[in-house]
């Protein structure tokens, strides 16, 4: 039977994270980020370093902490509630277990303990126009010289890449075979173009010109499979954000609800609010159900690759139709620029278009049932 | 749709209009709310706000379906200052109209009619949402003059001239029996507008009025004191909600287009989007929806024009309509996936599909469920009128 307990480590956990997000992350700071356009707060980014949570799922020998997918998934839902922007997915997430998967020893030797103390940014840049996970178009081309490689092409939607000291760059080798070089961020010929988001943050577009690097950057040798495999782990967890985003919207709705007096009653009195909540309520237990049971498998190490492509076709639309139910409980005022439920309802949909197509999570789906 | 040969005739001359306007506006370069306010006197002027005022109050005669043309119009290829003008016009003339003796409509109609006076209604309040008979706003008659205090939320204030508002005239009558609509100058002292911006386009502002011992002459008053709710109602239900279903169709065949031709010329990964059957069948789900939604909207113009009474069909047609066009916007953000979520600044230009539609609208749309009376307003309606449920509110 499958465990829905968390350990009592993992409970203290979530405490403390929440206890956290709730003393020094409030909304004022979400909007701070968000109007100053400082991408995130340096200050409580420090922070999380302090606590160990840039650490997660990092071996202890590299600094890290002891814990797994499920304590990430913890940390994921709580930041979704708090509405917290970081590059924790980009750098521990996508760019830790890059480099523990595909990297030398002395690269993770090298980078593994700088990015647990928060003392990099490294990011993942994979999508092209046009090209949103097949690798076999990449067009992005690495080519060879005695001591290394110039890169040139084009990436979008990159996170932090104009504060990334790395980014992790899908190419196309002389070979034809995919590499992924580190770049340095301040390497001559990288230029990187705000595009900015409805959730608030920028994604970049990101051109390489010639980008020269040492051979020795590069990690090691990573399949299609391999990539898919990591892209769809790190969704996973950012389906435990919008987890978290669902839950914290729904529980405006509820305190909203309870307040707003109209015909002489609190609303939430009203047969047909209280029904939309309770639905509202199931589509998110429904998705939290999903997010950890695929995270447990994750854990376990049982492969789970329709799990993880069901999560991000469920978790994404049912998450984002609990935070606009949450809007229209709230009526005029929740339209206002003012309104906090304004940031989830932002932040959901663009968490969403990040999962990636339903059309390619549905095929996954299709193909593992054996159709 | 086209009510006749005449209604057909008129579309056509108010198209011809706005095409010349706008290609006369971009060669001079001007935009914003110099153009916008430069096209309501020139729509004025050619007498079409007039449509459905009779010609002794300065209008064009006719019926408010004739409106409804130029409202199509102006949402389809007018910018948004002057559409919602327009619709407010639509609003607060029929109640005058219907209730205000001949004094106060002729000294409003003409200038309404002519595109010189800009009004506004002021009904919502902080306790008064859905509940729209809950009004605090007082009006307390001393002499020939109301003393007018109280807020009112969510309006078009700023840059209009009139409100016409729903005041509390009697605190001793039932709540629906003691309201009363005037007419209040926006320029009397003692009025504060503060502006409340909405968050789907950086100035996309309502307000915030606050009354102050505001001083309003009686003569102001629309038909009879304490019958404002009633006539309020009757404006929401055969006006508002025809107009809003027409809100909900604001560029919607234009943006289904727009997604229609995304899908064909876009390629992910290798495939061109229309090859993919679960977008196919979404596409044709919306055009299949879209059509309904027409349909209710059009059989609502229709009586409209026949002047029987619309029943049930306003509210059928704004809560079907915001349900088309919040399942459209959400299929059309989604399918542009990536992309689609990012907002027009001229960096992204290049990247950003459909002109930056996708983001605008989905946050946009979020609020036509709940302007013009919610969702949940509709339904007990068409429960309790439409139907003959009992009505619990």
């Amino acid at each position: 039977m499958m465990d829905f307990g968390f350990s009592e480590q993992q409970e203290m956990f979530r405490t403390s994270v929440r206890d956290a997000l709730e003393r020094e992350y409030p909304m004022d700071v979400v909007r701070e980020v968000e109007e100053k356009k400082i991408d995130y707060s340096r200050e409580f980014y420090a922070k999380m370093a302090q606590m160990g949570w840039l650490g997660l799922m990092i071996p202890e020998q590299y600094g890290g902490e002891s814990s797994n997918w499920i304590d990430a998934a913890i940390l994921y839902e709580e930041a979704g509630k708090a509405l917290l922007s970081s590059p924790h997915l980009v750098t521990v997430i996508l760019g830790g277990q890059a480099i523990l998967n595909f990297g030398s020893e002395e690269q993770k030797g090298r980078l593994l303990p700088a990015i647990t103390q928060g003392e990099i940014v490294v990011t993942w840049a994979l999508a092209e126009p046009g090209v949103n996970s097949d690798l076999s178009l990449i067009a992005t081309k690495a080519t060879s010289l005695d001591d290394g490689y110039t890169i040139s092409g084009t990436k979008l939607f990159v996170p932090f890449a104009h504060l990334a000291d790395y980014l992790i760059t899908a190419c196309r080798g002389p070979e034809g075979e995919i590499i992924l070089p580190l770049v340095g961020g301040t390497n001559g010929g990288l230029t990187s173009v705000p595009l900015d988001t409805i959730g608030g943050s920028r994604l970049d577009e990101v051109t390489f010109d010639e980008v020269r690097i040492d051979k020795g950057n590069k990690l090691g040798k990573a399949s299609q499979a391999d990539i898919d495999q990591l892209v769809s782990q790190a969704k996973v967890l950012s389906c435990a954000e919008m987890v978290g985003i669902a839950q914290a919207a729904l529980d405006m709705a509820i305190w909203h609800a309870e307040e707003r007096v109209q015909f002489g009653r609190p609303i939430a009195s009203f047969q047909t609010i209280q029904h939309k909540m309770a639905d509202m309520s199931l589509a998110v237990q429904g998705a939290r159900h999903l997010v950890y049971y695929t995270v447990r498998l994750l854990s376990e190490g049982i492969a789970c690759a329709k799990e993880r492509a069901m999560t991000c076709l469920y978790v994404g639309p049912t998450c984002n139709s609990v935070v606009r139910g949450a809007m229209h409980i709230h009526g005029g005022v929740g339209l206002s620029r003012d309104h906090n439920i304004t940031l989830f309802y932002r932040r959901a949909k663009a968490i969403q278009l990040n999962l990636g197509y339903s059309e390619l999570n549905s095929k996954i789906i299709a193909q593992e049932l054996g159709l | 749709m086209d009510l006749n040969k005449e209604g057909e005739k008129l579309r056509g001359e108010i198209r011809l209009f706005l095409d010349e306007h706008g290609q006369l506006a971009r060669e001079k370069g001007i935009g914003g709310e110099e153009y916008a306010q430069q096209l309501y006197t020139k729509i004025g002027e050619k007498g079409w706000l007039g449509l459905g005022i009779p010609e002794k109050y300065g209008g064009a005669g006719g019926t408010f379906a004739e409106f409804t043309i130029l409202q199509d119009e102006l949402l389809a290829a007018a910018p948004e200052p002057v559409s919602t003008a327009a619709l407010l016009v639509g609003i607060v003339v029929p109640p005058i109209l219907a209730h205000g003796g001949d004094e106060i409509k002729r000294r409003f109609l003409p200038a309404i009619a002519g595109g010189k006076v800009k009004v506004c209604l002021g009904c919502t309040e902080p306790e008064a949402g859905s509940d729209t008979s809950n009004v605090q706003t007082r009006a307390v008659l001393e002499g020939d003059k109301y003393i007018v205090n109280g807020t009112k939320l969510y309006n078009d204030a700023y840059g209009y001239d009139y409100m016409l508002t729903t005041v509390r005239t009697d605190v001793k009558a039932p709540k629906e029996d003691g309201i009363s609509m005037l007419l209040i100058d926006l320029k009397t002292p003692g009025i504060e507008i503060i502006p409340i911006w909405m968050f789907w386009t950086p100035n996309y502002r309502r307000n915030e009025v606050h009354f102050d011992d505001v001083e309003v002459p009686s003569a102001n008053l629309v038909g009879d004191e304490n019958r404002g709710w009633h006539y309020l109602v009757t404006t929401l239900r055969d006006y508002e909600w025809v107009q809003s279903g027409n809100i909900a169709q604001l560029h919607i065949e234009e943006n289904f287009q727009l997604l229609v031709d995304f899908v064909k010329k876009t390629k992910q990964d290798g495939r061109v989007l229309s090859e993919f059957p679960s977008i196919r069948h979404t596409l044709a789900d919306l055009a299949t929806d879209i059509e309904v939604a027409k349909l209710f909207y059009q059989y609502g113009v229709w009586l409209l024009s026949k002047g029987v009474s619309s029943g049930m069909a306003p509210a059928m047609a704004k809560l079907y309509t915001t349900g088309m066009a919040q399942r459209l916007y959400d299929a059309m953000i989604n399918i542009t996936g990536e992309y689609g979520q990012l907002e027009r600044t001229p960096a992204a230009k290049k990247w950003i599909p459909m002109r930056g539609r996708a983001a605008v609208y989905y946050k946009f749309v979020s609020s036509w469920s709940i302007a013009g009376w919610s969702s949940e307003m509709q339904r007990d309606d068409i429960a309790s009128r439409g139907l003959g449920l009992p009505s619990y509110l």
